[in-house]
């Protein structure tokens, strides 16, 4: 019995002993340490971090190219603007009458809960918030972390990238709310419920964000990076975009000359001698691209979708596209026979009989019925699908495109000469000519300035297709509606015309239904 | 007199019963003068007889029952029986001797002048003294003031089903089993009393042999690549080593688990030794399965008839379509034509199945020891060719006395699992990433005459894949395609007892569990969407560790024989982690080289990784407290920290109290003849949820790479969340109270349950104004409740010596709907199935969780809708349209006509008879995307089971019967299946009967009928359809061998035994089958999409006892 009790002391002591192990020792226990992502916190502490910073700003800005990446947290599919805007609801393509989710695009048909529409808004918004956060918490570091020349430079790069969306963003809505800061606190509703700017701030907002970005980056052609050029040539759209639809300010075609005329004295930036050069995959970032955005197929999600969406007839494999998006036959017949750029933009072939280079060079692949004609600019080569996941650059601002909008904008302010019309509009003619004899895409010509638009217009159209500045042009310029209006391209798999659901309302977006029941204080535009 | 004596002796027999399991000196004091009183009244009628030594063996259900009490009437004196059942005791021939055993009847027995008496103990019903599991011990049923379902191992031992889940369904109230599909190893949901959260987990907790396992791990679906077929988190578990489940549903019986159990408690316990012979058992059993149900598609020639009139005759059309089916003369071909190739895909791809369990098991003990082990293998084939999976499972367990005071044991299970599997519930319905049973649905049952460009066809002109693969040949799949899954799991527990004085007792435990698994993939580089890209490999390999610790000080004693109290204090801590690591490779040129060498891939994905961890930390402490075996207090409280949640909100504090009084101990009711026990209860709780991924509440900033210099790729990051201290513990509270009767002498025994829980500060993914650079946010924020009752009766219908017929019946109501969801007055969820539908469910405030949302379809427009048809009779108006149509030269679903006024208008511009026509909800005249609603509620109004089981002399009879009502489907595949837009795939045969210019009164969209009402990214109302259903779910009889005929081979049982699950059902529904719940997204209930089908089995075994 004696024995029982000491065991028993001696138990009470052991397994109090036991408790204390088991229990106290480990202060950091409910602690969590993830190895799966970091904290601005701790990654904002000198330049190599910022950078890391910096480059998911571009990563947020690739909204801004012709989309189908993935957002690699929720594996989710960004659309990009120079499609969804730029492209599908204007005269280059026809959606198929199978394309859920593009048709009610294309035939004009939005509402207010159109997914498309819902989806640009809120992924331009997260984008913006990468990007403001970027410039907000890389402003922030001070001069013992980052040198202040470094830190100026990040953040006007940044401002760049903000501009751009805001850009695509004000056209198309032009009534949005301007976020100029991260938003750090997600539990307060008042500070979350933010009412519209006007039209005006906004177009104020990007020109200042334009003119810092201006005046801290270097003239270069920059790889990918935003630079002064960038920016200037941006500035020279803004503003050019401003002389039309909605706000009119006839005044902006001078400070648009100016800017261009900047971007094409500098001398960064040359033609690509040969059209097709420049969509070539071995050729992105050569020195006729002022900015685009990247995109790589190595399966990190940096790729898209832009040679499944346009891409000849026949299947993936073969290097055909979804059948999603058809040619308008209108641009074709626009075109002159011999211009390059018809058989670099028009896929007549079917993948699965010819190869690219048949399909570029060799009229016995074409097809002879139209109507499976596609959109073409980037030729992915047979046996190659890239998993969808496509790696060409898309471009969003190139030299040809500044010297047409340069022409533009001094045929706006009406001192337009043929001297500026051949440094302009017949360059690229003449590049698009090849070496066939003049009467071969022939040289424009100086007449009115209404036909000098028009002539540029098309132009711009023949030139720039499918890079996603059509709509902005045809909006600008004042003939959006009568272009949709137009459109007579029914066929066997096509979506009906746009015209027949046309209402000069629809010149912009809906407001999505899902914010404005979340946000009270955001207004429907006028006609939804 | 006679009466007089019955009465006593009843009386008697309780006072005895009470003394057996109070065993309190003081409580017989109380008592005393009663027992007195009733000996002398006893003692009086009998006389003085001789004193003998009589023995025996006491036995039941076939097994000896080693420590069963004998004890002489009347008399204070008894014996236990050892550990083969033999016992022996000193008697007058007078006495009579009272056998009992817990779980059996007692029997009494006169000795009369025997000197032997072997008795056999018979089960006895469900009552109040059922020892019931209720996590961190053991209660008697009597003592429970929650709501606790329990299901023994009898009850379901017979069905053989293939996983736990599959023993729970339709035996407990408030117990709602779906099954995710109907292949080999599928999962289930399972919700105890509905669903209470809409963004962390509703899944409840299982805890095996004490072990709560981790909610991470648990979606896995055990293989890779494409699907979302989702398997049992307890595969690995044979369910014919378990002993019994129960189910704690309310917040008392649950919050002794109370930061986890708010969405209920599924404890499984493991068969362990019992004390006596060492026995031996072998099993086995084989299966035949074939598909209980085929879907009704197009025939092959009602095929052609559609394709016909999809492609009209056009001698000058070169588009191949045309000519598919014709002559060069615009005749149709006949199907006896020998090159027209016919195929009848759902015979191709189903198949008879064939199962083989065996099992070895044996179990004992000694005085101080238990032990039992067994090890199972199966084989089991799908209905679907190559599908099959193989599982080995082992389970042991020991519990060993050591001296007088320390007890030590552990338990350990097992298992592995090896599976052959095909894809289903796959998540897109384009891109070919379909599964099979949707390409052997809709894949083309009558291969045509010409070739065409965008398909691929092997040497001998069989037609492979089409439109860039999104349909395959669906042998083609089966053969060439690859996928497969390996998984592990165990479960150990070790725990040392210390009784430290009486009545208190301190228990270490330390318990873990390991799970693995690996899944391999690869789609073929020969045809469909993996063609495109040579070939795909995709491999993962998750690991899951789980370390537990619990410190438990247990006091119990009784006071005044009044008064028991239970005390419980438990520390508690555990450690989980989660990670994986996946592969994707494409390319593979050298043929058959491709998972065993991803090297020779041409491109290989970077590799996805993944690591999660989580900790907790309890402090625990229950008190149970009864006055006088009357009332009874439960008292609970848990006090929780997660590291899911920042420092100032990591803990979380979970009480509950419940109250039963047991009605039938209060002396006014000791003599009520009809109603033997009564017990009201009523409880009162909060429970906790934290089944969030880990990482919430802190900043995260992830990878965002950007590519420079056209293919330089440059690491970047960007934002993705914001800290969130706020984060914290979302809360369940409930409310229940209940009824328990036992009347007959437990011959009908009924348990009633009303329940009103409502979770408050849901951990909600709350949607943001996207201005804010967030869609959604996760707060803590909103409420929904659910209402139920429960209701569940037992009966002995028939209790004769050779017969016996018992029944039992359940059925559960339950209410739930969505209170509060902050400022967004709607969620909208995406379930799979197409890429091509957006937003077809919805969490709205009034509603019940799991609403589809789409348009409500309203037939077609038909020829008295336009102004052209106007006065014309259905002839004529047919005879007018195919006119119209050749004077235009174009097929009649091209032609359009104007609408009469006030017709309701779709978001088209052209109109024509046989267009789908939709409900114009809000009054506008157009239909568009803001005239959806809600059209299909997925929760039930009632469920449940009806049992049966006949026993005459050796032979036995089960009939369980299941059944669902007032549940809507969403029949994914049945849309799928409708489209009249493309010309290849097979339909649902009910287009057959779809709008034609000659057959008007159809309700079914014609040709292009739904495409040109272009509103087709919207759910249908259409492929909503009511799922009730009532099942005869297994028909099981089995015969034991008489113990004569056993001695004399040497065995001690021999069971046969033959069963066939899903023998009928009765339903509307007209997929598969109606119990079905495909991918794992516990927001989108009730989707059927690509399911494997259910099979129908026959079974037939043995259990060999040595």
């Amino acid at each position: 019995m004696r024995y029982l009790n000491n065991i028993k002391h001696y138990h009470y002591g052991a397994l109090l002993l036991l408790f204390c192990l088991l229990v106290g020792c480990n202060d950091g226990f409910l602690e969590e340490t993830p190895t799966e992502s970091t904290t601005p916190e701790l990654l904002l502490v000198d330049k190599e971090g910022a950078q890391l910073y910096l480059n998911g700003a571009y990563h947020a800005a690739k909204i801004l190219g012709y989309g189908g990446h993935k957002d690699p947290v929720n594996n989710e599919t960004i659309n990009g603007w120079a499609t969804t805007w730029g492209s599908i609801a204007t005269d280059e393509v026809v959606v198929a009458s199978f394309s859920i989710f593009e048709i009610d695009l294309y035939t004009q048909r939005l509402n207010p809960t159109t997914i498309r529409v819902r989806q640009m808004w809120e992924d331009s918004y997260v984008a913006i918030n990468k990007i403001n956060s970027t410039i907000d918490r890389i402003g922030a570091m001070t001069d013992d972390q980052i040198e202040p020349e470094d830190k100026a430079n990040f953040v006007a790069q940044a401002k760049f990238l903000r501009a751009a969306i805001y850009f695509n963003m004000v056209v198309a809505w032009e009534n949005i709310p301007l976020l100029i800061n991260e938003i750090d606190d997600l539990s307060d509703d008042s500070k979350l419920q933010v009412a519209q700017n006007t039209t005006q701030e906004v177009y104020d907002f990007i020109i200042s964000d334009l003119l810092v970005a201006e005046s801290v980056l270097t003239n270069e052609q920059g790889g990918g990076k935003a630079t002064k050029g960038a920016a200037q040539s941006l500035l020279g759209k803004v503003y050019l975009q401003m002389t039309g639809f909605p706000l009119n300010q006839s005044e902006k075609f001078a400070l648009a000359k100016e800017k261009l005329e900047a971007v094409i004295a500098s001398g960064v930036y040359q033609l690509e001698e040969s059209y097709p050069e420049i969509f070539s995959l071995n050729n992105e970032q050569n020195k006729e691209i002022i900015f685009a955005i990247g995109n790589d197929s190595e399966g990190q999600n940096l790729g898209g979708l832009v040679s499944s969406f346009y891409g000849p007839n026949g299947d993936l494999n073969s290097g055909g596209g979804w059948n999603t998006a058809f040619l308008n036959l209108e641009l074709e017949a626009d075109y002159d026979r011999d211009d390059v750029r018809l058989r670099q933009n028009v896929a007549k072939h079917n993948a699965q009989e010819a190869t690219p280079e048949e399909g570029f060079s060799d009229p016995s692949t074409w097809g002879t019925f139209a109507d499976p004609w596609k959109p073409w600019k980037w030729h992915r080569p047979r046996g190659q699908s890239w998993a969808n996941n496509t790696p060409f650059d898309s471009p969003i601002i190139r030299y040809a495109d500044v010297l047409l909008l340069y022409a533009e904008s001094l045929n706006g302010m009406g001192i337009l000469t043929q001297a500026d019309i051949d440094a302009t509009v017949n360059r690229l003619r003449a590049r698009a000519r090849e070496d066939k004899p003049p009467t071969v895409v022939s040289d424009m010509f100086l007449s009115n300035p209404g036909a000098n638009a028009s002539e540029i217009l098309l132009e711009r159209q023949k030139e720039l297709c499918f890079e996603g500045w059509r709509r902005h042009d045809l909006i600008r310029n004042g003939v959006y509606g009568a272009t949709i209006i137009a459109i007579d391209e029914e066929g066997s798999n096509r979506a009906d015309n746009p015209g027949l659901n046309w209402q000069p309302y629809k010149i912009r977006w809906p407001i999505p239904d899902s914010e404005i029941r979340i946000n009270p204080n955001l207004k429907q535009n006028e006609g939804y | 007199m006679l009466h007089n004596i019955n009465r006593i002796k009843v009386i008697f027999v309780a006072i005895i019963e009470i003394n057996m399991r109070i065993k309190s000196a003081k409580l017989k004091k109380l008592l005393k003068c009663k027992v007195l009183f009733v000996c002398c009244l006893f003692i009086s009628l009998i006389s003085f007889s001789q004193t003998i030594i009589v023995t025996g063996v006491v036995s039941g259900s076939g097994d000896v029952l080693p420590g069963a009490t004998i004890i002489v009437k009347g008399q204070k004196n008894g014996v236990v029986a050892d550990f083969e059942g033999n016992y022996s005791i000193n008697v007058k021939e007078t006495d009579i001797l009272i056998f009992s055993y817990l779980g059996y009847k007692d029997k009494q027995e006169i000795v009369a002048s025997r000197t032997k008496i072997d008795v056999v103990l018979e089960e006895e019903a469900r009552g109040l003294e059922e020892i019931v599991i209720v996590g961190y011990g053991t209660q008697k049923r009597k003592d429970i003031s929650g709501a606790v379902s329990s299901i023994k191992n009898e009850e379901f031992d017979n069905v053989k089903a293939n996983s736990f889940e599959g023993s729970l369904q339709s035996r407990a109230a408030g117990v709602q089993v779906v099954s995710s599909e109907g292949g080999p190893d599928s999962g289930f949901k399972v919700r105890i009393r509905g669903g209470n959260s809409i963004t962390a987990s509703s899944d409840p907790l299982y805890v095996v042999d004490g072990f709560p396992l981790p909610d991470t791990g648990l979606r896995s679906n055990g293989s890779t690549g494409l699907g979302n077929s989702r398997v049992s988190p307890l595969s690995t578990i044979d369910p014919s080593t378990i002993e019994s489940i129960e189910v704690l549903k309310d917040a008392s019986a649950a919050a002794i688990y109370g930061s986890r159990g708010s969405n209920g408690v599924v404890l499984i316990t493991t068969k362990k030794g019992k004390k006596g012979k060492a026995t031996f058992n072998f099993e086995s059993f084989g299966v035949i399965s074939m598909l209980s149900n085929r879907m009704d598609v197009l025939s092959a020639q009602e095929f052609v008839d559609w394709r016909l009139e999809f492609t009209p005759w056009d001698p000058n059309s070169q588009n191949p379509l045309v000519g598919a089916y014709r002559d060069e003369f615009g005749n149709a071909v006949s199907l006896n034509d020998p090159r027209i190739k016919l195929n009848d895909w759902q015979d191709r791809i189903f198949r008879t199945a064939y199962t083989k369990n065996y099992k070895l098991s044996m179990s004992g003990g000694a005085e101080n020891n238990t032990y039992s082990g067994s090890f199972t293998y199966a084989d089991q084939e799908g209905i679907i060719e190559t599908s099959r999976i193989e599982r080995y499972n082992l389970n042991l367990n020991f519990d060993q006395n050591v001296g007088e005071r320390f007890k030590t044991g552990a338990s350990i299970n097992a298992g592995f699992i090896k599976k052959n599997g095909v894809v289903t519930a796959a998540t897109e319905d384009a891109n070919g990433r379909s599964g099979v049973v949707t390409n052997a649905l809709s894949f083309s049952p009558a291969q045509g005459l010409v070739q065409f460009p965008d398909a691929e066809y092997d040497n001998e002109g069989n037609l492979l894949s089409f439109r860039n693969g999104d349909f395959a040949n669906p042998n083609r799949i089966l053969n060439d395609n690859i996928n497969i899954g390996k998984t592990f799991q165990s479960f150990v527990n070790v725990y040392l007892e210390y009784k430290i004085t009486d009545g208190l007792k301190f228990k270490s435990t330390v318990g873990g569990n390991i799970y693995y698994n690996q899944g391999e993939a690869y789609f073929s580089e020969k045809f469909g969407w993996s063609a495109q890209v040579g070939g795909a490999a995709f491999t993962g390999k998750g690991l899951g560790l789980g370390v537990r610790t619990e410190q438990s000080l247990n006091f119990r004693k009784n006071f005044n024989g009044k008064h028991t109290i239970d005390v419980i204090s438990i520390y508690e801590e555990q450690q989980n982690s989660w990670e994986t690591i996946s592969n994707a490779a494409f390319g593979f040129e050298i043929p058959g080289v491709n998972l065993g060498n991803l090297e020779s891939a041409l491109q290989t994905n970077p590799t996805d990784s993944f690591k999660q961890k989580n900790q907790t930390r309890s402090f625990i402490t229950r008190l149970q407290y009864d006055f006088s075996d009357r009332f009874v207090v439960n008292l609970a409280g848990r006090y929780d920290a997660s590291s899911k949640f920042a420092e100032d909100n990591r803990w979380g504090f979970f009480p509950s109290a419940g109250f039963a009084w047991k009605i039938s101990n209060e002396n006014f009711f000791k003599n009520n003849k009809t109603i033997n026990d009564a017990k009201l209860k009523m409880s009162f709780g909060q429970t906790g949820n934290a089944q969030i991924t880990p990482y919430r509440s802190l900043a995260q900033v992830r990878l965002a790479s950007y590519v420079y210099e056209g293919n330089q790729i440059n690491t970047g990051v960007g934002i993705t969340q914001l800290q969130n201290d706020q984060l914290t513990w979302e809360k369940t509270s409930e409310f229940n109270t209940g009824l328990t009767l036992g009347i007959f002498n437990n011959r009908l025994w009924i348990e009633a349950d009303y329940y009103y829980k409502r979770t408050n500060d849901l951990l909600l993914e709350v949607p943001l104004p996207a201005t804010s650079g967030y869609k959604t946010v996760l707060k803590n924020l909103g409420s929904l409740a659910n209402t139920g009752f429960e209701f569940l009766v037992n009966t002995t219908n028939i209790q004769r010596k050779d017969f016996s017929w018992k029944s039992s019946f359940n059925i559960t109501f339950n209410k739930n709907e969505v209170l509060d969801i902050g400022t967004a007055d709607q969620i909208f969820i995406e379930s799979i199935g197409s890429n091509q539908i957006g937003d077809d469910y919805i969490i709205k405030v009034g509603e019940p969780l799991g609403s589809v949302f789409g348009l409500e379809t309203d037939g077609v427009y038909n020829y008295s809708d336009f102004v052209e048809f106007d006065g014309l009779t259905n002839t004529e108006a047919a005879t007018k349209i195919r006119t119209d149509a050749a004077v235009q030269g174009v097929p009649y679903f091209d032609v359009f006509y104007t609408l009469k006024p006030g017709i309701t208008k779709v978001n088209s511009a052209n109109y024509r008879p046989g267009m789908a026509k939709f409900k114009d909800q809000n009054g506008d005249g157009v239909v568009n995307t803001e005239d959806r609603t809600i059209i299909g509620r997925t929760v039930p109004r009632h469920f449940g089971g009806f049992t049966n089981n006949l026993k005459y002399k050796n032979f036995d009879l089960s009939i369980l019967m299941s059944w669902s009502y007032g549940n809507e489907i969403y029949n994914k595949t049945k849309r799928l299946l409708s489209d009249q837009g493309v010309p290849f795939p097979n339909r649902f045969g009910i287009i057959a009967d779809r709008w034609t210019p000659e057959n008007p009164d159809s309700d079914i969209p014609g040709v292009f009928g739904e495409e040109d009402a272009a509103l087709k990214g919207n759910a249908y109302s259409s492929s909503i359809e009511d799922g009730s259903y009532l099942r005869m779910s297994n028909i099981t009889f089995g015969y034991n061998l008489p113990k004569s005929l056993l001695n004399k081979v040497s065995l001690s049982s021999l069971r046969f035994y033959a069963s066939a699950d899903n023998v009928f059902i009765i339903t509307d529904y007209t997929g598969f089958d109606p119990d079905v719940n495909v991918g794992g997204n516990q927001l989108t209930p009730g989707l059927d999409f690509d399911a494997y089908p259910r099979s129908r089995n026959f079974r037939m075994g043995l259990i060999l006892g040595f």
